[in-house]
């Protein structure tokens, strides 16, 4: 039999002062460092001073930046090792691993024009990266698999706050709105763009696999952008299972109180392929995850719908459902791309169609 | 190692562990931890064989040999010989040793460009992904509790050594006699390393939403704390 372990009241008090660290996959964490790294380099400067627009740091996840950059064609004439706690670097290029202990930088003054320059010529789909432009206080990011020629036209900005607003269940619902507003609500919106595909007829638009995953991650660096002080968290065990994609925004009551205070967002994507009765299910499991969640410093716990169907008939019992469950329902559409136009086969066409079929009669004779 | 023949049990079971080794020299060097020298890599294994169950995995090995470097596996060993002459690791700082049996050589361990690649491949099973993610953890989780504890760059390594020795399932089989080390006792399928990281799961999420690794990290936390002490 294993004996039980037992850890002394200093170790336990060591414990308590202990703070989760970055969640999510190993790229969203590489994301969620560069917020963290330009909030650093932010803090060392004085108060309004955002440094000069035109600069920008390009930094590129690679998994092991000691083993492989990732950068075929790409050789630099020099490189440096930087850390994360400079607070000095805000342009050049870095190679950086997901919790930024080993970054390499490899090329030291770098414009915004030199940076999109740099990407068309070196980068690729599958990399991540992050185009951070300090002087303006924003980010623009790239996750592995995004059309890299769609978007350098039409990054995924996101903009870094540093206030410290008080978050309640109001200010954050208004947060998500705002959230959904420019990431998701048409298929154009930052977001929504990444997650429909044709279908194999190409004839309609469909959902790639797991959304609720891709807005995780959107929702997760937003959130993680706008919030300074407050853990924005991913449980990764549930999320390995069926789609169930929990976020939590945990922060202290009030500054210094070491009292925690979480706010549950259960986040479930209906689907244009489902049928009515499944998509209700999967609307009330978000509800009843997010309930079973929650827990005693538990604030509010919200189930976000983001209504991906061509007919986005009513689901009259829903509120009722979440009310009888004390969870904060909130619905969202999402519009459907448009199918593409089927092609009329043109007058030349169908006249070369005509003149073939005659010659083809006229060979078999009579 | 391998040709075209059929795969024998022991053949399999030695591809489980040069699998293990490898996904633990990637997962040292994805989180940024230092050299890898051959002590540390068998003390992290142990680490890892003492706490597989609380990530739902079995353990590959129940005991290490005693040994005046800290724990020891032959089969590690053999297998850090494969992914070398693979070129899937790298050594460097080499030393020979002159025993006929067991330390036949020292060094410091760093992945491969090639090593990256296999380990990749490796890891699109499902099996495979999960012990990644478990191995990344730990080293992820050791990372962070160096940062917690404020410990400078210039004495980690020296961190890390004596944090690694503090593992209660190695405190606990030092006590024990005997040559070997031993992790589970016989049908007990748990380590002091398990319960211990129970406990501080319950402890820690009575007040915080929390991953498992952050438990790990928290675990680690406490040996370097013990390890400061002692």
């Amino acid at each position: 039999m294993t004996i039980e372990p037992t850890f002394t009241s200093s170790e336990q008090g060591h414990l308590e002062r202990l703070r989760p660290g970055n969640s999510g996959s190993p790229e969203d964490q590489f994301i969620q460092e560069v917020i963290d790294f330009y909030r650093y380099w932010q803090s060392k400067r004085s108060l309004g001073d955002y440094g000069d627009t035109q600069q920008a740091l390009l930094m590129i996840f690679s998994e092991a930046p000691d083993v492989d950059w990732g950068l075929n064609d790409y050789v630099p004439t020099k490189n440096s090792v930087i850390r994360r706690r400079s607070g000095t670097v805000s342009q050049g290029i870095a190679v950086c691993n997901q919790n930024f202990r080993l970054m390499v930088k490899l090329h030291d003054a770098l414009t915004v024009d030199e940076a999109y320059d740099f990407v068309e010529r070196h980068l690729a789909d599958q990399h991540t990266f992050v185009i951070a432009k300090f002087g303006q206080q924003t980010m623009q990011v790239h996750r592995a698999g995004q059309p890299l020629d769609d978007w350098i036209h039409t990054p995924d900005e996101i903009v870094i706050k540093n206030t410290d607003e008080q978050i309640t269940p109001d200010s954050l619902a208004e947060d998500l709105r705002l959230f959904h507003h420019e990431w998701l609500s048409t298929p154009l919106a930052i977001g929504a763009r990444n997650m429909w595909e044709l279908n194999a007829t190409k004839t309609q638009y469909e959902l790639r696999s797991w959304p609720e995953r891709n807005v995780q991650s959107y929702l997760l660096t937003y959130l993680r952008a706008s919030y300074r002080k407050s853990g924005v968290f991913i449980n990764e065990e549930i999320s390995n299972q069926g789609g169930r994609t929990d976020l939590y925004v945990q922060r202290e009551t009030s500054p210094g109180s070491n009292k925690q205070v979480n706010t549950v967002i259960e986040l479930k994507v209906l689907s244009p392929k489902k049928s009515y009765e499944s998509n209700l299910q999967w609307a009330k499991d978000g509800v009843t995850q997010a309930k079973g969640y929650a827990n005693a410093n538990t604030d509010a716990a919200f189930a976000c719908l983001y209504d991906a169907r061509r007919n986005k008939l009513a689901m009259p019992d829903l509120p009722d459902f979440a009310q009888a469950s004390s969870v904060r329902l909130e619905h969202y559409e999402m519009a459907v791309p448009l199918a593409p136009a089927k092609e009329k086969p043109s007058k030349v066409a169908k006249a070369q169609k005509v003149s073939a079929q005659k010659v083809a009669k006229t060979a078999k004779g009579p | 190692m391998l040709s075209d023949k059929a795969l024998l049990k022991r053949d399999y079971e030695k591809l489980q562990f040069v699998r293990w080794v490898l996904f633990l020299i990637t997962a040292a060097e994805s989180a940024g931890l230092n050299s890898l020298s051959r002590a540390r890599l068998h003390a992290l294994l142990f680490m890892s064989f003492a706490s597989a169950r609380f990530y739902g995995l079995q353990p590959l090995r129940q005991r290490a040999q005693r040994t005046p470097h800290g724990p020891y596996y032959r089969a590690a060993h053999l297998a850090l010989g494969y992914l070398v002459f693979a070129d899937l690791v790298f050594v460097s700082d080499f030393k020979a040793h002159p025993s006929p049996r067991d330390l036949q050589f020292d060094g410091v361990f760093k992945l491969t460009k090639n090593g990256l690649q296999v380990c990749r491949a490796l890891r699109q099973t499902d099996m495979g992904r999960r012990i990644y993610s478990f191995l990344l953890d730990i080293c992820l989780g050791a990372v962070q509790s160096l940062e917690a504890e404020g410990i400078p760059e210039e004495k980690e390594d020296q961190s890390l050594e004596r944090m690694l020795v503090q593992d209660l399932t190695y405190v606990s089989a030092l006590n024990r006699p005997g040559e070997m080390l031993l992790i589970e006792e016989d049908g007990s399928e748990s380590t002091p390393t398990v319960e211990g990281l129970k406990k501080i799961q319950s402890m820690l999420s009575q007040k915080l939403l929390i991953n498992r690794k952050d438990v790990l990290s928290a675990y680690q936390s406490i040996l370097q704390v013990r390890a400061e002490v002692a």
